[in-house]
């Protein structure tokens, strides 16, 4: 901003300023601790009004009491004393939301901390909103590609579908939600952390820039470092920008990383407000914190603009234990989970899925067509495989057949392995699982299954490029298409097996 | 819990029967705190706080608090008092003078301040103009 803009600025706030005065509801505070503050007065404040603690201090009234009110405080609440002057504002918590929030890393007040300057944004949105109702919905018809082999054919994901990532630490839950967030193309992401290390959202931001997916992606970061209040906010700000998203009919999609840490800084703050605590001491309305969360992500109908907001909840849980209260409590909230173990990570299965536990409730309808195709056989392969080979263990000589099977089973186990941050477009992912299903990787030595699917798709790439365009184009595989493939497949098994190199057509 | 619930209602509606077109009745009051007292202590101790209170709250929301720079004169508090009288019953007007005000004065009855002071008028500017 050049120095004359700014004083033009300057002269027409001052000419816009009423100076007359105006009638203010206010309160003192009487305690003031650990972000907290008991205030009496404030006779007609509002439950989630934003109150002004002067000195640029703001606050949050949670609490009503019949002569006090309790208030969490956002920012450093080691200015505010008692005797402290507070006053109603007569605003609900808002934020910025809109496009100039795309590329940004934010604070759970939407205030930039990537010291990139001032963010632009015209429009805000309150933080607290109720989830859009029954008549404004339609339901998840349009898959959201997250570029994971594993999960769009076994756990796929619909746009507007809440889908939990949960599993111990160190299982690759936060790669899964960052390979989606890679993966999108005409999705806006928004990535909000909660009570995670700084240094670990760095790099994830540095990754992200990296990869140039930085572009479509909003970070909302409240970290482990910041007050419980901004932890308890985050998550709800960075969905109202993703629903600002939704409104304008455009898809977004919402990591919350993770939501165990959101429940333990909303139980912090309870417990500081004295509210009575229930189960591994969260308070009553734990559930509520979280279902009314997840509920706004929605697909919205054509009347609404056809918008939606997708949601990934994380939950870490502790020794594997799924039926602690709050990994329970989203369980039940969300429409599937991909569950992620340890054994199978430190086994070499990554991403670390047990596909055995993981669902998605809603995900199939949204499918392709050319994926339903391998889906529904990989599935069947898959777990006759798995029982297959609890039952080898315990026999030496198997018959031929059950012998197939589960050497089919592990080249398919072999293909559905992905390194981190590699996401693979559908195209792709169904012609190598198509090839893996219908027996053409049966000769190839399982070790070099990893190898084959790469010269595989780059063959593909160079010979039927047309081929791989039309299905990610139609979006299913027809006859003329399996013929077509099925020579292809077979002539690059030939070429594989006599180790020789790829030529292009022409 | 049960039993501080209901020593809280009853609290209050001592507070109620103390205060008649809000103003406050002395003897009442006295009488109220004489017959607390012969409550067991633990229960005398929490309920007289609730009652003393309430009993301040209800005082605040008929007092007229006037904060200003200068002492101001009985012809100036008369006028203030009468500009308020029709939306609020008042019971008492009280005068502090608070420097810090830079000029005019603050208005304060129960939960509700009308700030017409040089300072209120300053950081209403100083909130415009910052970016």
């Amino acid at each position: 901003m050049m120095k004359a803009d700014i004083i033009t600025k300057i002269e027409q706030d001052i000419k816009n300023l009423k100076l007359k005065a105006v009638r203010q509801n206010v309160g003192l505070v009487t305690e003031v601790g650990d972000g907290v503050a008991k205030i009496e007065g404030l006779s007609d404040v509002q439950y989630s009004e934003l109150l002004d603690f002067g000195k640029e201090v703001f606050g949050l009234a949670l609490n009503l009491e019949q002569y006090s009110v309790g208030a969490v405080i956002f920012g450093d609440f080691t200015s505010v004393k008692e005797g402290d002057l507070v006053k109603t504002t007569g605003k609900i918590l808002q934020v910025p939301v809109g496009e100039a929030l795309v590329g940004r890393v934010v604070n759970a007040l939407g205030i930039p901390i990537d010291g990139k300057g001032p963010i632009k944004a015209k429009i805000s949105y309150p933080v607290e909103k109720i989830a859009p109702g029954v008549i404004t919905r339609q339901p998840v018809n349009t898959p959201l590609q997250t570029g994971i082999k594993a999960i769009d054919t076994m756990i796929p994901i619909g746009r507007g579908q809440r889908e939990l990532i949960i599993g111990d630490r160190n299982t690759g839950k936060t790669t899964i939600a960052v390979d989606t967030i890679i993966n999108q193309k005409d999705v806006i992401c928004i990535y909000v952390a909660i009570g995670q290390k700084t240094s670990k959202v760095a790099q994830l931001v540095a990754k992200l820039e990296e990869l140039g997916a930085m572009e479509h992606t909003i970070v909302v970061s409240a970290s482990a470092s910041d007050s419980a209040t901004m932890q308890y906010l985050a998550p709800y700000a960075g969905c109202a920008m993703g629903e600002y998203f939704m409104d304008q009919g455009k898809d977004a999609l919402i990591v919350y990383d993770d939501l165990s840490k959101h429940a333990w800084a909303y139980r912090q703050m309870s417990l500081l407000l004295r509210r009575p605590s229930g189960r591994e001491a969260y308070p009553g309305d734990v559930f509520y914190l979280h279902s009314r969360l997840l509920e706004r992500a929605a697909k919205l109908n054509k009347d609404y603009g056809n918008g939606s907001l997708t949601a990934l909840p994380i939950i870490e849980t502790q020794a594997n234990d799924v039926s602690a209260y709050i990994p329970t409590n989203v369980i039940s909230i969300t429409d599937g989970q991909i569950y992620l173990e340890p054994d199978l990570f430190f086994a070499g299965f990554r991403p670390a899925l047990n596909v055995g536990i993981s669902v998605s409730r809603v995900g199939g309808a949204a499918q392709t067509k050319a994926m339903k195709a391998v889906a529904g056989k990989l599935r069947l392969d898959l777990a006759q495989f798995r029982s297959l080979q609890a039952f080898a263990q315990f026999s030496s000589d198997l018959d031929p057949a059950t012998k197939a099977q589960i050497e089919r089973g592990k080249r398919i186990t072999e293909i559905l392995k992905q390194p981190p941050y590699s996401p693979v477009p559908v195209e792709e992912q169904v012609v190598s699982l198509w090839a893996a299903i219908n027996g053409f990787l049966d000769e190839i030595e399982v070790e070099k299954v990893k190898e084959f699917e790469g010269k595989y798709i780059a063959y593909l790439k160079l010979r039927e490029k047309k081929l791989l365009s039309e299905i990610a184009e139609k979006k299913e595989l027809d006859e003329k298409m399996i013929k077509e493939l099925e020579k292809t497949t077979k002539e690059f098994v030939g070429i594989f097996k006599k180790g020789g190199s790829v030529k292009g057509k022409g | 819990m049960k039993k501080k619930s209901k020593l809280k209602k009853l609290a209050a509606k001592y507070v109620n029967y103390s205060f008649k077109d809000g103003k406050g009745d002395e003897n009442k009051i006295m009488k109220i705190m004489g017959e607390l007292k012969s409550l067991p202590r633990s229960q005398a101790i929490y309920i007289i706080s609730k009652f003393l209170k309430g009993v301040r709250k209800r005082k605040d929301q008929t007092t007229l608090l006037i904060e200003s720079a200068v002492s101001l004169t009985e012809a100036q508090l008369e006028h203030i008092f009468k500009s308020f009288r029709k939306e609020f019953v008042v019971t008492e007007i009280k005068n502090i003078v608070n420097p810090s005000l830079l000029g005019g004065f603050r208005v304060r009855i129960g939960d509700i301040v009308q700030d017409y002071s040089l300072e209120g008028k300053i950081l209403k500017l100083r909130e415009a103009i910052t970016v």
